[in-house]
């Protein structure tokens, strides 16, 4: 794989070079500072700029341009990551091989069409496009709530603090989406292209010169960036934990406790921390939750834990019969005291850091995973595949037991289901 | 060893079939750094009546069993299970049961020849204790009310219990919490020996491995242990009516937007003169057409509101009737489900339209190639569906005519019609 970077004006063109796949992927991807604004604005933008555009105003000619192509995909993607939201404008096409040169440029000229030539008209978007996105937006905020595990982690954090970004729906502010008319999208869009960072993203068995040549031809971006955000939020300090409880109409309780995580070097957010988040509850059928909840007590179907790093917080969920839950949450408590207490032997660990390298090396044979590490690397200094296993290998259990006192339990949250 | 090439693309899976009947299909990809495996049972949530050899007498499980195995084959006694030895290799592994099949799964990107012999060996050495099996019945409790509290599963398990009489896909695969009360470690027993013989198994391998190594592990592997003879397993398949058992329900559910899916049962016998993967090619070549993102009917559809976002379409071909449905999110029904019924009495395709799809298979198809996993997916779904591997796929679907695409819409019949919805909770 033959990395390199492309410096133009107004954005990097970053490509990897490699005839792994049958297909070459693309992302353009921007940066914006996270707010309850940007979230609920870039929600409804994203999809807004799919939907259709100027050359293709409808659905329908839309997809039979991408059919056309070779079934050539494009579709965005909206991420918090810490204090930044990504917006991706993702196209995946079929390696030229099997098809020609033309359709090569085509589909760039075509990702670039959504992006930079929007069904829109004096000062703002085509309004029939507007109402049925807005509609939809709406209705995927309102649909959290088919989503137990994720309504309950953010219920969470909005009972820790409701202004805080950990808690913000990832569609939106509903209250916030009704306040948006075509117009003000359109305000919005443009000062997003002018500020938003924004980068080139592709890997391929391509000729990237010729890449960089096409890229050039349509990727009209004329400002420099502006906008800068930190992707690391800032710790989240609560001297006393909470707890709340909701009722809900599941048959099932679901569980969640919230961790800060205060004061962790880099070396401990990169390497010691993920291991000992596999180790506690997320990285096999064997980590410490899944055998005491699963394996030995038969109380849930699932448990897991989320480090989120960016966020410097540490997440468990499980979903339980409400009977269970003095059981489940002293094991959950009981869990990490052997952690604390470094009760984790020589093969845990290293189980913990075999696994770490099988999911290092699953990102060598998926190209929008390779993106992604590429990207980290330039936004957030994320060393090399090779650097990284190194150093996970270095890990000791005494770097657990250091990690572990640094995390501490700021909220237990319920969302009761019948009994 | 036999090679399989995949005409056009010179993509290569080797086939072999064992002694003790086991078949093995390998798809070794160069440039790939991992692996994945699956040992594959030809045992679904729908073989809950069945017998072995000359016995005249069928056992009959309770429905969920075939899952429920899934679940115990983990166990390794005392204590133990399969998790650990995998964990220990840095491995991924999992399981899942379908309608049809169960598979068991492992990913990593070393230690090739441990993880090839211990998939092989833990899903041969089985350990049925009731301590254990009691245990399970705890878990899966808690997986089926998970499912309960879904409403996409409760949408699709919801309408495969209206759609069919007796066939058995009328039932979840996991099974009800009443179901599971019944399954003892004698049944799980009972329908390992029947079913968990090689001959009645198929592993799919693919991904960075050679071929003859990985041949010669599983066959060494085989040849250390000691398998009854083969006997032929009898399954007793209800006879399914193309009538649907329930044409029409409604539940309510803490929706955002209510849910709709539709499914319509079709005589087999009307597509005479096309085998099942033609139905299917075709079948799905329609759909795409008529209900996907480039049709005239979806645009229409959002255009004016009644839909969200998309229109969902599958088909199936089971033993007697082929299955078409149709899934979205709607406040419309009514004019949703009369428009859908419209569409398919009086579809046409256009020779644009099939060019068009053509172009659409083949690039998807290609693409398979890219991912380990799915192209494992395709190979696992090719053998179950026709027994083997479908070398001349582009060929065929280079040769879709219209004449046909037309042939086979027009013998689509709607009148047996079974429609789900979940409405949303009335305050």
């Amino acid at each position: 794989m033959k990395y390199d970077i492309f410096e133009n004006d107004t954005y990097n063109l970053y490509t990897i070079e490699t005839d792994k796949f049958k297909s070459a992927h693309m992302e353009v991807i921007f940066r914006t500072p996270v707010t309850k604004e940007n979230i609920t604005y870039l929600s409804l933008l994203a999809s807004v700029l799919m939907e259709n555009s100027k050359k293709y105003p409808t659905r329908k000619l839309l997809a039979r341009q991408l059919s056309d192509l070779y079934n050539a995909n494009i579709y965005t993607v909206n991420s918090r990551v810490g204090g930044v939201i990504l917006t991706n404008f993702v196209l995946d096409f079929l390696d030229p091989k099997y098809t020609d040169k033309e359709t090569l440029e085509k589909s760039i000229e075509m990702l670039f069409e959504m992006i930079l030539n929007p069904n829109a008209r004096d000062g703002e978007f085509d309004e029939v496009t507007f109402e049925r996105i807005k509609r939809r937006v709406k209705l995927d905020i309102d649909a959290l709530k088919e989503d137990p595990k994720q309504a309950s982690i953010l219920n969470a954090f909005k009972e820790l603090d409701s202004s805080d970004v950990r808690s913000f729906n990832a569609s939106g502010d509903a209250e916030i989406l009704d306040s948006i008319t075509p117009r003000k999208l359109f305000k919005f869009y443009e000062d997003f292209l002018e500020n938003s960072s924004r980068d080139i993203y592709i890997i391929g068995n391509l000729d990237m010169k010729e890449i960089n040549k096409i890229s050039r031809r349509y990727a009209k971006f004329l400002s420099i960036p502006t906008a800068k955000a930190n992707i690391y939020l800032d710790e989240v300090n609560h001297k006393k934990a909470r707890s709340a409880v909701k009722n809900c109409e599941l048959t099932q309780t679901n569980l969640v406790e919230l961790y800060s995580l205060n004061c962790l070097s880099e070396y401990e957010m990169n390497y010691v921390m993920p291991l000992f988040n596999m180790i506690f509850g997320s990285g096999s059928l064997e980590s410490k939750l899944y055998k005491a909840l699963r394996g030995e007590n038969g109380l849930c179907y699932n448990v897991s834990t989320f480090y989120q790093k960016y966020d410097k917080v540490l997440i468990v969920h499980t979903a339980i019969d409400e009977d269970n839950t003095k059981l489940t949450l002293k094991l959950i408590k009981d869990g990490l005291k052997s952690m604390l207490k470094g009760d984790i032997t020589r093969e845990e660990l290293d189980n913990v850091k075999e696994l770490v390298i099988t999911s290092l090396n699953l990102i060598l044979d998926s190209p929008d995973r390779l993106i992604d590490m590429y990207l980290f690397k330039n936004i957030a200094s994320l060393p090399d595949i090779e650097e990284r296993i190194d150093e996970f290998k270095k890990v000791t259990v005494r770097d657990l037991e250091v990690v572990a006192k640094k995390i501490h339990l700021i909220m237990t949250y319920r969302m009761r289901g019948e009994q | 060893m036999k090679k399989i090439v995949y005409k056009e693309i010179e993509e290569t899976v080797y086939y072999e079939k064992l002694q003790n009947g086991l078949e093995v299909y390998m798809y070794p990809l160069e440039t790939a750094k991992n692996f994945y495996l699956t040992m594959n049972v030809k045992f679904g949530s729908v073989d809950t009546e069945f017998k072995k050899g000359n016995s005249k007498v069928y056992t009959c499980v309770p429905n969920g069993t075939a899952h429920f195995l899934e679940h115990q084959m983990f166990q390794e006694g005392d204590g133990h299970t399969a998790f650990e030895e995998f964990a220990k290799m840095g491995s991924s592994v999992n399981a899942f049961t379908t309608y049809d099949y169960t598979c068991y799964e492992v990913v990593s990107s070393n230690k090739f020849k441990e993880n090839l012999e211990y998939l092989l060996d833990y899903v041969q050495n089985p350990v049925f204790q009731a301590g254990s099996v009691n245990k399970e019945k705890g878990i899966i409790k808690e997986e089926i009310k998970m499912y309960d509290n879904t409403p996409n599963a409760v949408l699709n398990f919801g309408l495969e219990y209206n759609l069919n009489k007796q066939d058995r896909h009328k039932y979840t695969i996991s099974g009800t919490v009443e179901d599971i009360k019944e399954v003892t470690a004698e049944t799980l027993e009972k329908c390992y020996d029947t079913f968990y013989t090689p001959s009645n198994m198929f592993m799919v391998l693919t991904g960075k491995f050679s071929p003859w190594e990985a041949l010669a592990i599983i066959k060494e592997n085989q040849s250390s242990k000691d398998f009854p003879s083969k006997s032929k397993i009898t399954k007793r398949v209800p006879r399914e009516t193309v009538e649907v058992d329930v044409k029409y329900e409604e539940r309510e559910m803490d929706v955002s937007v209510p849910k709709l899916k539709i499914g319509y049962k079709i005589d087999k016998t009307a597509f005479k003169g096309f085998g099942d993967t033609l139905l299917k090619i075709y079948l799905d070549a329609i759909l795409q057409i008529k209900f996907g993102p480039t049709s005239d009917l979806l645009e229409k559809l959002i255009d004016e509101n009644l839909i969200t976002w998309d229109l969902y379409t599958a088909r199936e071909i089971r033993d007697e009737y082929v299955l078409l449905t149709f899934e979205t999110e709607t406040e419309y029904k009514e004019q949703v489900i009369d428009l859908i019924r419209q569409e398919l009495k009086s579809i046409k395709v256009t020779p644009e339209e099939m060019e068009r799809v053509k172009r659409s298979n083949i690039s998807s198809f290609i693409l398979h190639f890219n991912d380990i996993i799915a192209v494992a997916e395709d190979l696992e779904d090719d053998v179950l569906s026709n027994g083997k591997i479908t070398d001349d796929i582009m060929e065929t679907y280079r040769n879709m005519t219209v004449t046909n695409a037309n042939k086979i819409a027009s013998s689509i019949d709607i009148k047996n019609e079974s429609i789900f919805y979940i409405n949303k909770m009335t305050v």
